[in-house]
């Protein structure tokens, strides 16, 4: 009889025990799985890729270099490569700060964007919440037909969008 | 009796320590997968290296390996005045080595390291072979049924 009292309370005890157990586990699911959505998807390495391919589209026809981008403006390279380069999401700092692209071929540079972000693109591996900074180094021919080398540079900032959790 | 209440007692201990390592094990457990969740949260972004396929398309980031293609294609020979693209469709192959060892050469300067093959697929060999170790983008366009494949570094 005393037995038998026993093994009730003992299977109560292992019945509140599941509960406890089986709560833990869906908190800790539910809650991994809104770590992992919460989290923003970092995109900025892919928009300076696609960056710098608009401004290789731009400059470049036939791999012939567009002799037309002599004596552009800044805003000149913004119309002229039809970039839109304003953060249109509003988050963090100045909309107009959050882009930086530049043109450089024959000791001639055309830019646009927030200059300072060029300078923090160095070691931007080994560091967060920096801009994302895409580098790309092309040959094209010039109107004479002589080799050009031209370097083109794209940053992204958005950090507070995109890095700082 | 008295010696199936001992016994009784000392499964009973057994059976606790049993359940209380159990529900040590799953709370770790639980923490690890907590902590797993919370590094992969911080490393999710999208990329893609130069060159690659990438989510918006086969186009995407090839453009500066094909404009590179067409100026090296455009390349003309000191000399003579005829471009790549010219020569390789008068099958001037000898002319075609010397200019495209010329063009790779210019890019070597300037720290740009290329492959330039010419194939003909219907022979299914190479007709011109340079290569200088380049792995990278890959672009091709076809001249009179020859193709003609550069490849450069990032």
């Amino acid at each position: 009889m005393k037995y038998r009292i026993n093994k009730k309370a003992d299977e109560r005890l292992l019945s509140f025990y599941w509960i406890i157990m089986f709560v833990i586990v869906t908190v800790a699911v539910v809650s991994a799985v809104l770590i992992f959505v919460s989290s923003p998807f970092d995109i900025r390495e892919t928009e300076s890729k696609l960056l710098v391919d608009s401004l290789v589209k731009c400059i470049s026809e036939n791999g012939v270099l567009k002799e037309n981008f002599v004596n552009l403006s800044n805003e000149g390279l913004e119309r002229k490569c039809n970039l839109n380069l304003k953060d249109n999401t509003y988050y963090g700092e100045e909309s107009n700060k959050q882009y930086f692209v530049a043109i450089r071929f024959k000791e001639k540079e055309y830019s646009s964007g927030n200059s300072n972000l060029e300078a923090l693109c160095e070691g931007a591996e080994q560091k967060e919440n920096i801009p994302v900074c895409a580098n790309k180094k092309i040959m094209l021919l010039d109107s004479r037909g002589e080799f050009v080398l031209v370097n083109l540079v794209a940053a992204v900032r958005k950090t507070e969008k995109n890095a700082i959790s | 009796m008295l010696f199936h209440k001992i016994k009784s007692k000392k499964g009973q201990g057994a059976e606790t320590m049993t359940w209380i390592v159990a529900t040590i094990i799953i709370l770790i457990i639980t923490f690890l997968f907590l902590l797993a969740t919370s590094l992969l949260s911080k490393e999710k972004r999208v990329s893609s290296s130069f060159g690659e396929t990438g989510i918006f398309g086969a186009e995407y980031s090839s453009v500066a390996t094909q404009q590179m293609l067409f100026s090296f294609l455009s390349f003309k020979h000191s000399s003579s005045g005829k471009d790549l693209k010219t020569l390789i469709q008068e099958k001037d192959y000898n002319l075609m080595r010397k200019v495209a060892e010329e063009g790779i050469a210019k890019f070597k300067e300037q720290g740009i390291i290329c492959n330039f093959f010419v194939k003909d697929p219907t022979k299914g060999g190479s007709i011109l072979k340079l290569n200088n170790g380049a792995s990278g983008t890959k672009r091709e366009v076809f001249i009179d049924g020859k193709e003609a494949i550069l490849e450069c570094e990032e």
